[in-house]
């Protein structure tokens, strides 16, 4: 992939960007919208609008993390727009038998403790550890300071770490309304 | 619980959960929504000029009863716009640091400038004035801090534009050119960007030629076939809506790509099909401004397929297709 063929706009490259990049969006909005129908739109118009406008990308290292920004911003973007969405499906069934069952209950504990996060917060966990972004790119990529996602990525394990110790608490409803 | 046995279980996790995720979009997919974004585009052009008319009436009455008239802007040119809209920040050498200039085309006239501002978070509405329905435009745009800026243009877009980081070592790069067909008088530019990004932007006039350039044949891939409108000056149309003929067949080929110029009425619609199949594999919007452009089948032709165009009654275009991958199995006469 290259960021000629996005200057020429050939459609080919519509299928090479897909190929190259489409999973890694997929998962990263996915773990930040929790929708699978919502994290597919989001790779799509990624994409499209990389297809319109990537070409003005210069430096061709800096297309994936151009790509991840545009994909967490409109991530960001859906999560807001759907925040007042009661979605009781998305509480995990932490219910079942056995070590598989507790190794699985602590991986829910986990993304359930993940979904609790304020979601610019998740959005950094995401892209740090999901995307292995370092500090500094995850900041540019949502926009903030370098000192600001330390600040917020370390509160995030606090919460974590504190989650999977009781998972528990907070209440049901307010892992609804997250 | 130390914070790297925390990040080790968080990398696991999120790892088994991204990468388990079923992926089901497809090239096609991307196609087909690429072509029902830019088909839309023409469908939000009345809302949004309902919208932008009501918005506008209440901030003029807003904007008399608090005496706000008469207030300088900052723009060469803006218009009253849709709420929210910017006051227009100020510009200052801080907010444009690193804003490269935009350089004109001398051959053409400027029908707006924008000289560089500081967005506030809201949107910036502007108005460009002496342009006519189904007249072609260039937008030329820089803009440079942290986020994305929407640009919409027309009926077109949102499209989204990344602004190059003030404290980068390189330069902020090239304006962002964009060619526009003028879809709707008054014709508006809106720009949205975060507060703190700062941007320039000029439109300026296309020149249209009389008659339909020639096509400069490409060198690597092997001739197929080359159809043309019959004329290599556009004609008043009937008023009919655009007509739709197969000027052409490809064969089976791991690459194809079509050459097209037009020049006429709007746009012009390519499609690489299968025969006898409803959907095209890859279908392009060509602006008829005079401009070469290539469209390039990339997912290849397993079998052969149609070449079809799309255009207005009237409109003169040229259309030449050739390999670009493994030769041809065969060449149809």
């Amino acid at each position: 992939m290259t960021v000629e063929a996005l200057r020429r706009r050939r459609p080919e490259t519509l299928g090479d960007l897909l190929s190259a990049y489409g999973r890694e969006l997929q998962a990263v909005a996915y773990l930040i919208v929790r929708d699978n129908a919502d994290a597919d739109d989001i790779v799509i118009e990624t994409l499209l609008t990389a297809f319109e406008r990537g070409g003005e990308i210069r430096d061709e290292r800096a297309l994936r993390a151009w790509l991840l920004r545009v994909a967490t911003n409109r991530a960001l973007g859906t999560r807001r727009r759907s925040s007042r969405v009661i979605r009781l499906d998305a509480t995990p069934d932490r219910a079942g038998p056995g070590d598989v069952a507790s190794e699985s209950t602590s991986r829910l504990d986990l993304l359930e403790g993940i979904d609790r996060l304020p979601i610019q917060m998740r959005a950094a966990v995401v892209l740090r550890y999901y995307a292995d972004l370092s500090v500094e790119e995850v900041a540019t990529t949502l926009g903030k300071s370098p000192n600001t996602i330390k600040a917020q990525l370390q509160t995030a394990l606090d919460r974590l770490r504190i989650h999977l110790a009781d998972p528990i608490s907070p209440s049901l409803s307010e892992v609804r309304h997250a | 619980m130390h914070d790297t046995q925390v990040e080790d279980r968080l990398r696991r996790v999120l790892r088994t959960e991204g990468d388990d995720l079923p992926f089901t979009v497809t090239t096609a997919e991307l196609e087909r929504r690429l072509l029902a974004r830019r088909r839309a585009a023409s469908g939000r052009r009345v809302s949004l000029v309902a919208a932008a008319i009501a918005a506008v009436a209440v901030a003029g009455m807003v904007a008399v009863s608090n005496g706000w008239i008469g207030m300088p802007a900052v723009a060469t040119q803006p218009s009253p716009s849709p709420s929210p809209t910017s006051t227009a920040g100020p510009s200052s050498p801080a907010a444009v640091k690193g804003l490269v200039a935009i350089d004109r085309d001398p051959s053409e006239p400027t029908l707006l400038e924008v000289t560089p501002r500081l967005s506030d978070g809201t949107t910036d509405v502007f108005d460009v004035d002496g342009v006519e329905v189904e007249q072609f435009v260039t937008i030329k745009l820089a803009c440079v801090g942290h986020g994305v800026l929407d640009l919409t243009v027309g009926s077109q877009g949102p499209d989204v534009m990344p602004c190059q980081s003030e404290g980068a070592a390189e330069p902020a790069g090239d304006p962002s050119i964009q060619e526009s067909l003028v879809d709707s008088t008054p014709y508006r530019v809106m720009v949205r960007a975060p507060a703190g990004i700062a941007y320039t932007f000029v439109v300026e006039h296309v020149t249209v030629p009389d008659v339909l350039p020639g096509l400069d044949r490409m060198d690597p891939g092997d001739f197929v076939f080359e159809a043309t409108s019959g004329s290599d000056r556009p004609e008043p149309g009937t008023g009919g809506g655009p007509v739709t003929r197969v000027v052409g067949s490809m064969p089976a080929v791991l690459v194809g790509q079509v050459q097209v110029v037009c020049l006429g009425h709007g746009s012009l619609r390519l499609d690489v099909g299968r025969p006898g199949s409803p959907t095209a594999s890859v279908s392009s919007i060509v602006y008829c401004n005079g401009e070469q452009r290539i469209v390039s089948d990339g997912t290849g032709n397993p079998g052969p397929a149609e070449i079809l165009v799309t255009a207005a009654d009237g409109t003169a275009w040229h259309v030449i297709a050739t390999t670009a991958g493994d030769p041809p199995a065969t060449v149809p006469p």
